[in-house]
């Protein structure tokens, strides 16, 4: 646990002194990310006693948290030619090292602190100097400290709740306020409108830390709370507030798209109502909505780290983002028009991609609960489709030659990363089509050699 | 037949301190001047604190405060010099600041009268809800980083001064320092971002013009 903590937090002082030398930079810090993920994905890790408090991940945490590092480290490698502070590579780092020590702390308070820290770390990722990106990271900052500070209020309450028993303002406290901290942290509507705005000139590396990993840490926190919660009233209070929330996220985010006429936002705002999704799978409260939710979140990583960085390069080619300026980009940046495209359609669960496979299963699985809700989800995502088409049809238009061709360097990175994404959309079925015994060998021997 | 609320010499003394930090803090165009409100509220939550063993924690917290004042200061001097030199942005004037202020101070007054914080002392608790709604109001009239930014630290002092009131533990308390510290840095990253951002606009419109 030590090293998992501490490489993660030595590489990024050395890279502070080292920041004009990207070339040193960018790849020192993908090796701290790539080992950190390795060392969580080798085998169970022995917990760290740090002035009497506990650190400590299970195994699912492990597995969480290697993605996550993984996921940062491809990040990091794939997008260190695209313009960006190389104070941001040591922040990504010192942020991956907080979130994963929120997740490992035993306190429930201690825990909370460790989160708000690690989320400021990643907001701090989103002053990228593109206009309009300083008061809409303070935006994003202001929403985040208020969540924080609501999650820890409420890990306080539930602490209390649980060594006073007999008092019982502290359960209601904890309750109203975990709940709301939560879902104000991930994301979910009313907050969907700035993070969805965020998007329009943010790096792929701030993508990736304010919308996979700081959702990843609230997730895993959330469950850490929910388990200390005796009474089950808080998950009770998550999973209702989540189902209507969820869903207002998915229509909100879609419409939110439709109307953008840049590819970041557009983008930003398919990617907020698929996190409606994944809200609405964790809500359902069953042991498949759960799984469903956490693979669709894993590929909806992979999809936003392609998108992202296709959207980079087209701000690079072309100067800007706006779709209307885009025309014929396809014969200048084909590999940046594609990647952009996947990812919408994967994000919007459309098929051959990942998204759709996890989509269609998690809208089943609601439709059992929540019937009447399952055509208006789909058919609000109408609205993100008809963005991405509006998209296509002006990147394939015959007009155009305004930009600069797109590198060398990202043909191969669009190429490998639509790969991967295509790939996500089967890799579920091979799974489930082998032998029980096999899927124990990669399960359990593969992932976690040593358990 | 309703009657006045009676107000306690030692209410009247709490209410005249908070309310000169709420001028200080609201009332300057120059964030720097606004600086020594924040000061001031780290400074009345620091003798607000309660620890039976380790008191000089409380002096820690002061001089942790004193450090986020100094970072944020050295960004409101860039702030206000670029400010200077490109004509000053259209701000609210003074007597809606003023306005704003007394409006938070009756308002925290009343909320705190209504759900008083039983937990607390009662000078924490009126503090916090005023610093707490000077903070909301200075977000919300905030029109760039910096400004918001000091909105967001009153918030914090607000909220970190009746959490700290009830755990008292030195992890927590160290941890919420680091906090502190981190918050006032990505409001100062952010400012300057802001800062470059708006410099090179006016640059590139001179150069077009």
């Amino acid at each position: 646990m030590i090293g998992v903590l501490l490489l993660p937090l030595a590489i990024a002082a050395a890279l502070a002194p080292l920041r004009r030398w990207r070339f040193v930079v960018a790849p020192l810090a993908t090796t701290a990310a790539l080992v950190t993920g390795i060392s969580l994905l080798r085998g169970a890790i022995d917990p760290l006693i740090v002035v009497g408090r506990i650190l400590e991940l299970s195994i699912r945490q492990q597995a969480g948290w290697g993605y996550c590092s993984l996921l940062l480290a491809a990040t990091l490698i794939t997008s260190y030619q695209l313009p960006q502070e190389r104070l941001h590579f040591a922040l990504a780092l010192l942020g991956l090292s907080a979130l994963i020590a929120s997740t490992a702390a035993g306190s429930l308070s201690l825990g909370a602190i460790l989160l708000l820290l690690g989320m400021i770390l990643c907001v701090m990722t989103l002053a990228s100097g593109a206009p309009g990106m300083a008061d809409l990271g303070m935006r994003v900052l202001i929403l985040v400290v208020v969540a924080g500070m609501l999650i820890l209020l409420g890990s306080w309450s539930l602490e209390r709740s649980l060594l006073l028993p007999d008092e019982p303002g502290y359960t209601g406290l904890a309750r109203t306020t975990l709940a709301l901290g939560v879902l104000l942290a991930l994301g979910v509507a009313p907050g969907t409108l700035y993070l969805g705005s965020v998007q329009a000139g943010a790096t792929p590396l701030a993508i990736i830390l304010c919308n996979v990993l700081m959702p990843a840490a609230v997730l895993m926190r959330s469950g850490e709370l929910v388990a200390a919660d005796v009474s089950g009233q808080l998950l009770a209070t998550i999973a209702t507030l989540g189902v209507w929330l969820g869903a207002a996220t998915v229509v909100l985010g879609n419409l939110g798209a439709l109307v953008q006429r840049n590819v970041g936002k557009m983008l930003g705002y398919v990617s907020v109502a698929d996190l409606g999704v994944v809200m609405l799978g964790l809500s359902l409260n069953s042991e498949t909505g759960m799984a469903l939710a956490l693979v669709h979140f894993g590929i909806r990583g992979v999809a936003l780290l392609l998108g992202g960085s296709a959207a980079g390069v087209l701000r690079q080619s072309y100067g800007h983002d706006d779709i209307e300026a885009l025309e014929g980009a396809f014969r200048l940046a084909p590999w940046s028009v594609i990647g952009v495209s996947a990812a919408g359609l994967c994000l919007a669960g459309m098929p051959p991609w990942g998204g759709f496979v996890t989509r269609l299963s998690l809208l089943a699985e609601l439709a059992e609960a929540y019937r009447w809700m399952v055509p208006w989800l789909v058919l609000a995502s109408v609205g993100g489709c008809v963005a991405l088409v509006r998209f296509g049809l002006a990147a394939t238009a015959s007009k155009g030659e305004t930009g600069q061709r797109e590198p060398t360097w990202y043909r191969v990175v669009g190429l490998v990363l639509t790969v991967v994404l295509l790939v996500t959309a089967t890799a579920p079925y091979w799974v489930s089509m082998l032998p029980p015994m096999w899927q124990q060998v990669l399960f359990d021997r593969m992932l976690f050699p040593g358990s | 037949m309703p009657t006045m609320p009676t107000i306690s010499l030692g209410q009247m003394a709490t209410l005249m301190v908070l309310a000169i930090i709420s001028l200080v803090l609201m009332l300057p165009r120059d964030r720097r001047v606004a600086l020594l409100g924040l000061l001031g509220c780290y400074v009345w939550m620091a003798t607000q604190m309660r620890y039976d063993i380790y008191r000089p924690v409380a002096l820690v917290r002061l001089g942790l405060g004193a450090l986020v004042c100094l970072m944020l200061y050295v960004t409101a001097g860039h702030v206000e010099t670029a400010a200077r030199s490109e004509g000053r942005p259209v701000e609210m004037n003074l007597v809606f600041r003023a306005m704003a202020a007394v409006l938070a101070g009756l308002l925290a007054w009343g909320i705190w009268r209504r759900y008083p914080l039983s937990l607390v002392p009662e000078g924490l608790g009126l503090a916090s809800y005023w610093l707490a709604l000077d903070g909301v109001i200075m977000i919300l009239m905030g029109g760039e980083p910096l400004a918001m930014g000091l909105g967001l630290m009153a918030l914090v002092c607000a909220f970190e001064g009746v959490y700290l009131y009830g755990e008292q533990g030195l992890i927590a308390t160290a941890l919420i320092g680091v906090l502190d510290v981190a918050i006032a840095m990505a409001i100062s990253v952010l400012a300057e971002t802001g800062l470059r951002e708006r410099v090179r606009t006016a640059r590139s419109e001179g150069e077009s013009a």
